[in-house]
């Protein structure tokens, strides 16, 4: 098996525009945030959003108490006490995240933009955020991108991934909510493009079903993770059933993760695999259903035998094959983490992890991602089906 | 066996040759007899734990083999050659009926002819060569020849005997001692429970013996390699002998190299790094006693998970002396387990004895729970003139706890004495919270009071329309705090005045979990809300089934609460829908605590529970056997929180067993504070109590 390692990357890299865009949107950044934060002590801050106090309760401070040591208290006013602490508080957070992520890549430019808001939908606006806002041009944010491949050995594509990303109403706020699967199929005849074709269909209209439809309608009250493990328990009874009608021994992995607001909800089997690439690198978040991956959870295969190991393959679990199933389940809040990968071991038996995480950096869009992530795995061999799902995160708040 | 999936691996597969005396399988299993199908989309998962046809020999091969369309079960059946009734071989051998199929091999009862006047039965081995690549056929060759070559040389009760081998037809034979009888796989699946220990003894020490004649044997040591019970068969009286020597071989230790031969479930891990040491037998010895004492399939487990399913919690009949054994047996490391089958042998006879044998010797220690009270010291208690409710905080060396008779009550918290109190208009339900030199509490009077710290004065008051019972929460300035007046109100910790409120539907009893952007908190009215921290606009509410008085606490983007509905949610922070819930036998008001990876939880069912706060799985339960209220509060690795039996309880929190308990004069409902290694605690008894333990 052939490894591409970094000089087959600098190919690659020829044919990107990488870095062009990159730095005249910094500058620009650099000139709007200084604007901003010259701007945010003059706002007036916005009174209307604070429910004040009836005038006979409001009654005049002791000079001691207004004396007390609070951050910026001199400058507090009686009808917005809050709102400087507040600003202090957005650009205290914004600093953090930003000098996270700065110091995770390892560019200075970076640092220039702690005036920037992390903003998605459940973001309530505030006056006092509007000149961050404004200047804000985030390097990532929610989109994502999937992409399968047939490879370049096998006639058939027996893996099926899936993507979506949608927002759903909540009380005073809307949720970004994203479901994210790859499944990697397997058995003669067919039967595991159509295993893994029925566990994509399952799990999708089981999220729906009972997360999404109960969401729009505000009655939801199901509990994600037994959700989301159920949801691979139906797909393997489908396809377990489907397979003893049709006589076939057809099975499938399935990782799937659904994306609510800032945390994920996993649920895996099999020997596909899900990655987050935090800001100290990509790390992978499930663990490979394989004897040759369980050896090495326990320490007595090496991971670089592993690739070469002629039992590799061998899976202990599967979704399809036994009448039930224990499915893994792991919840992660993405925190400062910049991707969620998905992919088949048609990618991740081929690509090593810094190349992994090269084409991650290399663009912000998950399509540019998934098409060299595709290439990649196909000028190493392409042996298998290839499959990726790439998802570019929001930013943490919290 | 298990499943593979490409290829390159599939491809070889050469299951190897099967054994004497199994019955022929049914026509549902015979699809098994097909050669792997090499199609691109081999991967299997291995169905039935009888499956015998996916033994591998997979040989890294320079090339796939090319794609060949799948088999159906009919055409396989048609591939395999079976010889009918009756047909002589040599001249000498009558074919009686097949009785065995393996992946490679097809097993005759066969009557030996020359011998005219007695019926000699014995077992007629034949290559059965469907591989369809001469590479894989010339493997197969090479390893009947040699378990041929190899069984020729062994002379062992438990190992059959060889009469005869011969090629007739360009097939292969091999005709061997018939061995009547059952493998041990039939006789488990028979049973079809774990099986007695004594039986398992003699049949292990018998296994033992042979394993260490053959890793005895020179020149060079034999590793069985594929022990496991389908391949071990008892005859007669419990009398063992093992089968299907395809794929033993001479150990050459120059050759460091082997393929990775063996069943999943019960091969050493050192196999699969192609290493074969006698050791491997004795792990795989290992796996197969795990599997006739528990009845647990090693198949259908995840591989080397034997440790998780400790013998003796599935079958507790089994004696601490042979756990021990086979846990040995089952070391990962090949040098901790037990130098020799024979160094084996010795431990399972002195379990027969009744004498332990060296090695075996280590029994666990008994649980070192140190009980009872000699430990716990109390360094004071101070006396108030009514029940005390809810729970102190400390802070700067003072202690502050509010009293049902109506004082905050201010002490040192290092001798107890006091300082000074403050007397509301109602009884104190609420606990004091402390912020900058504010000490701030609710009441029953319906006002949220704000003392100097140092002197007890009155800074501000700050008055709900019912009493307040819930406890203010203090982030930035702001104190948040929840009243009987159905509204949630954020106050200016300063001055006094509201910064905002929020109305719900019922009296609010929970206290606030803050974050920098919202707080979270429980009502009667079943919600848990999400507001905004700014200006109380509702991110979202949640509704459980009852009220929920339990107050939320904030981890890792999840947000842990009780209901009256007796399940703990832990709800995602951001959408509010439960990822996980767990139901207990009653109430929650107690609130949770995170400690490490684990949440704590009380529950009116009488149990303190300890879950993974990722995912809610019970880590572990402890039976108080009266209601508990209080919270738990964990430090330094201890869990401590009151009952209403009146103890003060402390926990080892990784494991949930007592370390000690205290005993005061009435419930205890009130949640401990610790400082400085010292509990405090208010009790119904009128008291606060400072314990050390």
């Amino acid at each position: 098996m052939a490894h591409i390692h970094q000089s087959l990357d600098q190919e690659a890299d020829a044919t990107t525009d990488e870095g062009a865009p990159t730095t005249p949107l910094s500058e620009a950044e650099q000139k709007t945030s200084e604007g901003a934060t010259e701007a945010a002590p003059t706002t007036v801050p916005d009174a209307a959003v604070w429910w004040n106090s009836s005038a006979t309760d409001d009654t005049p401070l002791p000079a001691s108490i207004q004396a007390t040591p609070v951050p910026a208290a001199e400058e507090d006013t009686p009808t917005a006490p809050m709102s400087l602490l507040e600003i202090e508080h957005a650009r205290q957070r914004l600093a953090t995240i930003a000098a996270q992520v700065a110091a995770a890549e390892d560019e200075p430019a970076m640092v220039s933009e702690l005036a920037t808001e992390p903003i998605d939908a459940t973001h309530q606006l505030d006056i006092n955020q509007a000149p961050a806002l404004i200047a804000r041009r985030s390097r990532q944010g929610l989109a994502a991108m999937a992409v399968r491949d047939v490879g370049r050995v096998r006639e058939m594509n027996q893996d099926n991934v899936f993507a979506m990303i949608t927002t759903l109403p909540r009380d005073g706020t809307d949720l970004t909510v994203g479901l994210f699967i790859v499944a990697d199929g397997m058995g003669g005849h067919q039967g595991g493009e159509l295993a893994s074709r029925l566990a994509v269909r399952t799990v999708v209209h089981q999220v729906l079903s009972q997360l999404v439809l109960p969401a729009l309608d505000d009655n939801m009250n199901a509990a994600l993770q037994p959700l989301m493990i159920s949801a691979v328990q139906v797909a393997n009874q489908t396809i377990w059933e489907a397979a003893q009608s049709l006589g076939t021994d057809m099975g499938t992995t399935c990782t799937a993760a659904l994306l609510v607001g800032h945390a994920l909800y996993l649920a895996h089997v099999g020997d596909s695999r899900a990655y987050l690439f935090e800001p100290g690198g990509l790390r992978q978040l499930t663990s490979d259903h394989s004897t040759v991956g369980r050896l090495i959870q326990l320490g007595q295969l090496d991971p670089s035998e592993a690739r070469e190991h002629p039992l590799r393959n061998q899976l202990y679990r599967t979704i399809g094959q036994q009448p039930q199933v224990m499915v893994d389940f792991i919840y992660q809040p993405i925190g400062v983490s910049s991707h969620l990968l998905l992919c088949s071991d048609g990618l991740w038996g081929l690509i090593d992890t810094p190349m992994l995480e090269q084409a991650l950096k290399r663009s912000p869009w998950p399509q540019d991602t998934c098409n060299e992530l595709i290439a990649l795995a196909n000028l190493a061999g392409g042996e298998d089906n290839i499959s990726a799902v790439v998802v570019s995160l929001p930013l943490a708040e919290r | 066996m298990g499943l593979i999936k490409r290829v390159g691996t599939k491809g070889l597969g050469t299951p190897s040759a099967d054994d004497s005396t199994r019955q022929i399988p049914a026509a549902e299993s015979s699809a098994r007899i097909t050669p792997p199908t090499e199609e691109e989309s081999t991967r299997r998962i291995q169905g039935q734990p009888t499956d015998e046809g996916t033994k591998q020999i997979p040989v890294a091969p320079p090339r796939p083999a090319p794609p060949t369309p799948a088999m159906s079960a009919a055409a396989s059946i048609a591939d395999i050659h079976i010889l009918p009734t009756g047909t002589l071989l040599q001249g000498r051998y009558r074919i009686e009926e097949p009785i065995g199929v393996g992946g490679m091999s097809v097993v005759y009862r066969g009557r030996d002819m020359r011998f005219k006047d007695v019926v000699r039965y014995c077992a007629i081995k034949e290559m059965a060569q469907t591989a369809p690549d001469s590479h894989t056929r010339a493997l197969n060759l090479k390893n009947f020849e040699r378990e041929a070559g190899l069984l020729a040389t062994l002379q062992h009760p438990a190992i059959p005997k060889v009469y005869d081998f011969f090629e007739e037809d360009h097939r292969l034979y091999l005709v061997l001692e018939l061995v009547p009888g059952k493998d041990l796989e039939a006789v488990l699946e028979e049973v079809g429970t774990p099986i007695s220990e004594a039986r398992v003894v003699t049949w292990a020490i018998q296994i033992c013996d042979v394993l260490s004649y053959l890793h005895k044997h020179t020149p060079q040591p034999i590793v069985f390699r594929d022990m496991k019970p389908s391949n071990v068969m008892v005859v007669g009286d419990d009398r063992i002998v093992l089968i299907d020597f395809g794929i033993a071989r001479n150990l050459n230790r120059s050759d460091r190299k082997g393929t990775m031969i063996g069943t999943e479930g019960y091969s050493p891990p050192e196999q699969y790094r192609g290493v074969a040491e006698p050791q491997g037998d004795v792990y795989a010895l290992g796996a197969t006693l795990h599997h006739l004492l528990t009845n647990t399939d090693p198949r259908l487990e995840t591989p080397f998970t034997f440790h998780e399913r400790p013998i003796r919690q599935l079958n507790s009949d089994v004696s601490v002396d042979m756990e021990i054994i086979v846990v040995k047996a089952l070391e990962y490391d090949m040098n901790a387990r037990w130098e020799s089958a024979d160094a084996m042998k010795q431990a399972l006879l002195a379990t027969i004895s009744g004498v332990s044998a060296p090695g075996a010797t280590a029994l666990p220690a008994a649980p070192a729970v140190a009980k009872g009270t000699p430990q716990t010291e109390l360094v004071w208690k101070f006396a108030c003139e009514d029940e005390i409710r809810s729970s102190p905080a400390v802070n700067s060396g003072m202690l502050f706890v509010g009293c049902y008779d109506t004082n905050l009550y201010a002490l040192d918290a290092v001798r107890g004495e006091f300082r000074w109190k403050y007397a509301t208009d109602g009884g104190i339900n609420s606990s004091p919270a402390v912020w900058q030199d504010y000490v701030i509490v609710g009441s029953e009077d319906g006002a949220l009071y704000a003392c100097d710290m140092r002197r007890g004065s009155l800074r501000w008051t700050f008055r709900t329309g019912k009493p307040i019972r819930s406890s203010p929460r203090i982030e930035d300035r702001v104190v948040y705090i929840g009243s009987d007046d159905q509204h949630i109100y954020a106050v200016d910790a300063i001055r006094g005045v509201p910064i905002w409120k929020y109305r719900t539907w019922n009296p609010i009893r929970s206290s606030a979990a803050i974050t920098s952007q919202v707080i979270f908190i429980g009502g009667d009215d079943g919600h848990v809300y999400c507001l905004d921290i700014r200006n109380g606009a509702l991110k979202w509410k949640q509704r459980t089934q009852q009220p929920v008085r339990s107050s939320p606490t904030f981890h890792e983007g999840l947000v842990y609460v009780g209901s009256l509905d007796q399940s703990l949610y832990a709800l995602d922070a951001e959408g509010g829908w439960p990822a996980w819930r767990f139901r207990t036998g009653h109430y929650i008001n107690s609130s949770p605590c995170v400690f490490g990876s684990r949440v704590f939880v009380g529950g009116v069912d009488g149990f303190m529970y300890a879950f993974d706060a990722k995912n809610g799985r019970l880590a572990w339960k402890f039976e108080v056997g009266s209601q508990i209220t209080s919270s738990p509060r964990v430090e330094n690795g201890r869990a401590y929180f009151g009952a209403v039996d009146g103890n003060v309880y402390c926990l080892d929190a990784g494991t949930g067993t007592l370390i000690w308990k205290y005993l005061t004069g009435a419930a205890v409902v009130s949640t401990p504070a610790i400082a400085d290694g010292i509990v405090y605690v208010g009790s119904m008894d009128h008291n606060i109590y400072a314990l050390k333990g």
